[in-house]
């Protein structure tokens, strides 16, 4: 199965999904601890460090490497010497890299360090809420800093086509639940159907949870790669799909996330983490990437991780068109 | 004593049944948490069964015609030329990655059970193909034109001499065919068409080893099974 | 009746015919052997009678009819057709694999299992023993003996045998040839045969057909191939020993002699005397029960040896030979086990009577008698 799944990551590494990549780090968790020895060992033999620079780290999916990108050129540009050590694989080694001071500074998802590492057994599902948890917590026991957050939330979303989503005067999870419950007609005309990945529809956190909450429920679940789905909705396949919210085919493929008015879903905001003691060397940190941070919502970042997926444009491409658009700089 | 023969034959099918049922009986008796009991119910485990069954057997009888078929076909001497193109294609079939053959299918035949067939019968078709054809070339030429010189017209040759001799090597090659589907058909998961796989992504996705186990015993034992099966319709028809 | 009227092969793709011009007629219920080294196009000849090859010139007629314009399937139907012991299906039974044309020609059940019992029973095998034998459980012997009982399964009226007796260590390959000599006495078939082997073709065949390089060098019957040879190349195949080969052209039967008496194991030395005394021959042979012979005594055996009764002073014989065997066969078995005689037998009727080198002797003098 390990190969399986191995397969799998690769397959998409050249053409895909960026978020598909968190989930499938947990699954070849096994994996990941032996590569995290080999991981550390190498991190340890490096060359010693430039003195003063900022050791700039990332996991390896498309998202984290743009943020890298982004982060490496807006503290270059302001003067401050940075090394590349974007690409880690998996969370874990991420976060122990950060822990250990052989990185300086990674972006990190909110609800992944609420669970993984302050070990929170129960997900918050309002932004600011989690967010304060997150920085409190770290700061104290860590000595890590959470600089400002992305108003992005790269959490689990319903989605669906525009299209069908405009005709039927849908916007949020509430709007479909009750055109379910009216029995209007479903766009692709073999019923209400949901594709979802397999981790989704039995978490209990996920499915289950979800029709409880909004009480309604699909006529029938497919389960699928979570891949598939994007394509599968686009194709008319099936009316209603989740998937990651910033995936970078939701905007290429006309596809739109319903609104979680009631807040069902964990969320995982981005935000640069540094260490305290990176941060006493060049307090000018914070205000460099906060303004970037309020920047990057939903639509930006599902912008430029389609660049990267789908229209193959470098990272550092990408991050450094995205910055000079914003006038982060000339 | 030995037992009489159909004891003996239902000896190993009975046991796998037995280990199978133990297997789903420990996951159910004993699950690790609530995630496992409501995954693992009879009627989760009946389902995914059926539609691994429903797989298997579909693309396994599609891929045994049509790759005895092809087989036939690219033996005789005239259609040596397209029956090697035929080949050819179908070695390409099996190189490619049966997870990128269901990826590369899955927008032009659409979602489920169809395009799981489709690629399962293109995986499996290659051992049987190949072993008919092999069958039939290897049997001596003085057989075959023993048959003819004694007046068989050619179906006669064909059905009387040329495939009775070339059975076990077409039969070895299904038993091949099957369990390389068996296998293939967990993969079916990702595109929504059902069957013991989606035990084994869902547990390894959300870390629960027992769901994964209960699947892939489930369809290890499977593939036994029909392997066994397949040896007996040889033991059955082989004889000299 | 076989006539190949000015038959050519030429193989695709390659210049010189493997068959050029060839004339011949096999008369009705004669043996034609075609004999000539590899590639001689004795074998291709062989597959043009029933067209697994067709001519590329010339015609074939079977009984006057033309094959070409014969149905393929009809006319190897009425055609036996034996290939080396390899030429068995692997997959059937001795049975099935002798029923393998009546069941092409759609006889009744009942009809097909009696015949393959008399078949198997004419080649010599127990069907209650071998029909359900696959034929890896055969000895090449017994395989071409199957190969035989499936060519005559149908009663054609002609076979074609492909190096029949090819497979097999020589003893066996005698037993067969005369075995089947005696059969082809009973039916008379017109029969044509492929062979590389000189002697089996002088001994089985009415007619020879020696073929070099495609062509036809000579046809002619085996006495006449020995005392004519048309070249040098037919008379290096024959080969320098041609008068053991003549030997080859006499049955023992005809001139075997009886003895002065069978006479059981148990008779008095005194008895066995008188017998000999008695009539001019100085031989007696000793028999069982079954008239199967046990051993030989000779007026000198009476003078150098003592005993009371014949069994005591009996010498006894190795192996025997039958009626269908050549002079040349017995010549072997004198040489092979180093005796001056050889006691003719019988399968059904018993001891016969015997040969000795003498005989043979008188007959390869008198060369008249060819």
């Amino acid at each position: 199965m390990v190969e399986m799944r191995l397969f799998f990551l690769f397959s998409y590494n050249k053409k895909g999904v960026n978020i598909i990549m968190r989930m499938k780090t947990n699954i070849i968790s096994a994996v990941c601890l032996a590569l995290l020895l080999v991981g550390l060992i190498s991190l340890g033999g490096c060359a010693p460090q430039e003195e003063g620079a900022v050791v700039v780290g990332s996991k390896e999916f498309t998202e984290q490497l743009i943020l890298g990108q982004i982060t490496m050129i807006a503290l270059e540009h302001n003067g401050i010497p940075t090394r590349d050590e974007t690409g880690l694989s998996g969370t874990a080694i991420a976060r122990e890299a950060l822990e250990k001071g052989d990185i300086d500074l990674y972006w990190e998802y909110t609800g992944t360090t609420l669970i993984s590492h302050l070990g929170y057994e129960h997900p918050i599902t309002d932004p600011v809420e989690c967010y304060n948890v997150v920085k409190e917590d770290d700061l104290e026991k860590n000595n890590l800093v959470w600089l400002d957050y992305t108003p992005f939330d790269n959490t689990y979303t319903l989605m669906m086509r525009e299209d069908d989503a405009e005709a039927l005067g849908i916007e949020t999870i509430s709007d479909l639940a009750g055109a379910i419950k009216a029995e209007k007609a479903d766009p692709t005309g073999k019923g209400w159907v949901f594709a979802t990945d397999h981790e989704y529809a039995i978490r209990d956190d996920g499915y289950p949870a979800l029709c409880e909450l909004y009480d309604f429920e699909f006529d029938d679940v497919i389960i699928m790669d979570l891949g598939i789905t994007y394509g599968a909705l686009r194709d008319g396949e099936i009316p209603v799909a989740m998937g990651f919210a910033t995936d970078g085919r939701i905007s290429t493929f006309g596809l739109v996330n319903l609104v979680d008015d009631l807040q069902f879903h964990p969320v995982y905001n981005c935000s640069p983490v540094v260490r305290g003691d990176a941060l006493e060397r060049y307090p000018e940190i914070a205000d460099i990437l906060n303004p970037i941070a309020h920047q990057l919502d939903e639509e930006a970042m599902s912008v430029l991780n389609a660049k990267v997926d789908i229209e193959d444009f470098a990272p550092q491409e990408v991050a450094e068109e995205w910055l000079k658009e914003n006038g982060f700089i000339d | 004593m030995t037992p009489s023969k159909p004891l003996r034959w239902m000896l190993v099918p009975l046991a796998l049944i037995i280990v199978a049922c133990l297997l789903v009986g420990y996951a159910l008796k004993y699950p690790t948490d609530s995630l496992v009991a409501r995954l693992i119910t009879i009627s989760n485990v009946n389902k995914a069964l059926k539609e691994h069954l429903g797989l298997v057997f579909v693309s396994m009888l599609v891929a045994v015609f049509t790759g005895i078929a092809f087989g036939i076909i690219i033996s005789r001497p005239i259609f040596y030329v397209f029956g090697r193109v035929i080949e050819n294609v179908v070695n390409l079939g099996q190189t490619v990655p049966s997870l990128a053959i269901l990826a590369l299918f899955y927008s032009v035949l659409g979602l489920g059970f169809n395009v799981a067939v489709f690629a399962l019968w293109l995986y499996s078709i290659l051992p049987v193909l190949r072993n008919t054809y092999a069958g039939i070339k290897n049997i001596t030429p003085d057989v075959i034109e023993a048959a003819k010189g004694m007046g068989m017209n050619p179906w006669h040759i064909l059905t009387r001499i040329e495939l009775p001799i070339a059975a076990p090597i077409i039969l070895a090659g299904i038993r091949t065919a099957i369990v390389i589907n068996v296998g293939a058909a967990t993969l079916a998961t990702f595109i929504g068409a059902g069957g013991l796989g989606d035990f084994i992504v869902t547990g390894l996705s959300v870390r629960r080893n027992l769901v994964v186990f209960t699947g892939a015993g489930l369809a290890a034992i499977t593939a036994i099974f029909f392997d066994y099966l397949v040896g007996l319709v040889e033991e059955h028809l082989v004889h000299w | 009746m076989i006539r190949l009227d000015d038959v050519t092969k030429i193989f695709p793709g390659q210049k010189t015919p493997a068959v050029k011009n060839l004339n011949m007629e096999i008369p009705e219920g004669c043996v034609c052997a075609l004999i000539g080294p590899s590639g001689c196009g004795k074998t291709t000849t062989l597959k043009m009678i029933n067209r697994l090859y067709e001519p590329t010139g010339g015609t074939i007629y079977i009984n006057g009819q033309d094959v070409s314009k014969m149905d393929p399937i009809e006319l190897r139907l009425g055609i036996g057709y034996v290939i080396q012991e390899i030429g068995l299906f692997p997959h059937l039974t001795v049975e099935d694999n002798v029923a393998t044309v009546p069941r092409e020609k759609k006889w009744p059940k009942d009809t097909i299992r009696q015949n393959t019992e008399e078949m198997l029973r004419l080649v010599g095998l127990e069907p209650k023993e071998f029909k359900k034998r696959y034929p890896s459980a055969l000895s090449g012997g017994q395989r071409q003996r199957v190969g035989v009982a499936r060519a005559l399964a149908a009663d054609p009226p002609i076979l074609l045998m492909d190096e029949p007796f090819g497979a097999v260590d020589p003893i066996t390959r005698t037993r067969l040839q005369n075995e089947f000599l005696r059969i082809q006495e009973q039916m008379q078939k017109t029969i044509a045969f492929v062979t590389h082997d000189i002697d089996e073709a002088i001994k089985m065949a009415d007619n020879i057909a020696v073929m070099q390089e495609g062509s036809l060098v000579q046809y002619a019957t085996p006495g006449e191939l020995l005392s004519q040879p048309v070249d040098e190349f037919v008379a290096k195949l024959v080969g320098s020993d041609r008068s053991i080969k003549r030997l080859h052209l006499i049955r023992c039967r005809e001139i075997l002699k009886k003895p002065a008496g069978f006479l059981r194991a148990g008779t008095p030395l005194e008895e066995v005397r008188k017998e000999i005394e008695n009539s001019k021959i100085r031989i007696v042979l000793i028999v069982d029960g079954d008239n199967m012979p046990q051993g030989i005594i000779s007026a000198g055996d009476l003078e150098q040896r003592t005993g009371r009764v014949a069994g005591d002073i009996l010498r006894e014989i190795p192996d025997y030979i039958t009626g269908d065997a050549t002079l040349r066969d017995a010549f072997s078995m004198m040489l092979e086990y180093g005796q001056s005689h050889v006691v003719v037998t019988d399968k059904n009727d018993g001891c016969q009577g015997y040969i000795t080198l003498g005989d043979l002797l008188e007959v390869m003098k008198d060369d008249d008698a060819f």
